[in-house]
């Protein structure tokens, strides 16, 4: 195919027509379908842990423990969570730059940082709650078994959230890459 | 603005997402940051370069939701369904699933050139030099018209 044929071919392509009310419902933050998934998921991460706390407290006498016990448990919960809510603005931030190339590269800086932050206060939370329990809590044997489960479960949660992270800014790195190539 | 120019905004959607609610994802993300960008448009360029650039940004930066299946034969077209066996569809399906075999960066070259819009324009959207952009649009124009053959 020769370059007007092509361009011909690129300038035939059927399209669907949006009505103007549809467009306008797609610009509002609500209908949004990714920060729909991501707000529904902070607010169940925010009741999650809201109720751990409150169990730690209400069921494990945690207001009866050290101060700095509780300090430590409570920043190491409390901390991701704003930070979560900080990651919730940033993936809104798509267009970072001026042109193309100086998004992108902008784009990457700030999910490095970010996915960094992440899983340092990923290992805080893990650290705080574990040193929480085994300084407060008579720990059994059946206790050290739940301790040591849900210890795993949270170290596997660290891993995806290292292998999302790579993934997704090893791939605006290539295209990046790419997309810079022979200037 | 996006009303008179959706045609773009849609053929991005088409070489840059495979299936349709990709597609669709893709789209309402457009639609959201042409919204949340609007207010830094001050005119400099034509409406239609810069709506290209967000577009083009939007798919580039964004994740999808679904793995790439590239070479997928159950390809969705989002138009009537009484076009899909004509041959005229068929040949515009092979033309598009062709675009879709090269790199991102690279399908947006051709997009834009295929557009029609000066190297000039293509250089101030991507960020890359006028020189760069005919070296590599040589190499894109002999790659695409390999592929369709």
């Amino acid at each position: 195919m020769e370059i007007e044929e092509l361009r011909k071919e690129w300038k035939s392509i059927k399209t669907p027509q949006i009505e103007l009310d549809r467009l306008k419902n797609m610009t509002m933050e609500k209908s949004h379908p990714v920060l729909s998934a991501i707000r529904k998921q902070l607010t169940i991460e925010l009741i999650g842990w809201s109720a751990f706390l409150i169990i730690c407290f209400a069921g494990l006498d945690a207001d009866e423990k050290p101060i700095l016990t509780n300090a430590i448990l409570i920043v190491s919960v409390v901390l991701p969570m704003i930070f979560n809510i900080y990651g919730y603005g940033l993936s809104k931030e798509l267009i970072a730059g001026p042109d193309i190339s100086s998004s992108l590269k902008n784009r990457i800086g700030s999910l490095r940082l970010f996915a960094l932050v992440s899983v340092v206060l990923r290992m805080i939370l893990i650290t705080g709650v574990g040193y929480f329990f085994i300084s407060t809590v008579n720990l059994t044997q059946s206790k050290i078994m739940l301790l040591g489960a849900g210890s795993v479960f949270l170290i596997i949660t660290l891993y995806m959230l290292v292998r999302i992270w790579t993934k997704r800014i090893g791939k605006l790195s290539s295209t990046l890459r790419l997309l810079k190539e022979n200037s | 603005m996006i009303q008179d120019n959706q045609r773009i905004i849609h053929k991005v959607c088409r070489i840059y997402r495979d299936s349709l609610e990709d597609r669709e994802d893709l789209f309402q993300e457009v639609i959201f940051q042409l919204w949340r960008s609007y207010p830094s448009f001050r005119g400099g360029s034509k409406s239609s370069t810069w709506l290209y650039r967000i577009t083009l940004n939007t798919a580039m930066a964004s994740f999808r939701k679904n793995k790439p299946n590239v070479t997928s034969s159950e390809y969705l077209p989002d138009i009537q369904l009484e076009d899909i066996n004509n041959e005229g569809n068929e040949r515009q399906e092979k033309f598009l699933e062709s675009i879709k075999r090269l790199s991102e960066p690279d399908r947006a070259l051709i997009a834009l050139y295929l557009d029609e819009l000066s190297y000039q324009e293509i250089a101030g959207i991507l960020g890359i030099s006028e020189n760069n952009v005919g070296v590599k649009l040589n190499r894109i124009k002999i790659r695409l018209q390999k592929l369709i053959k």
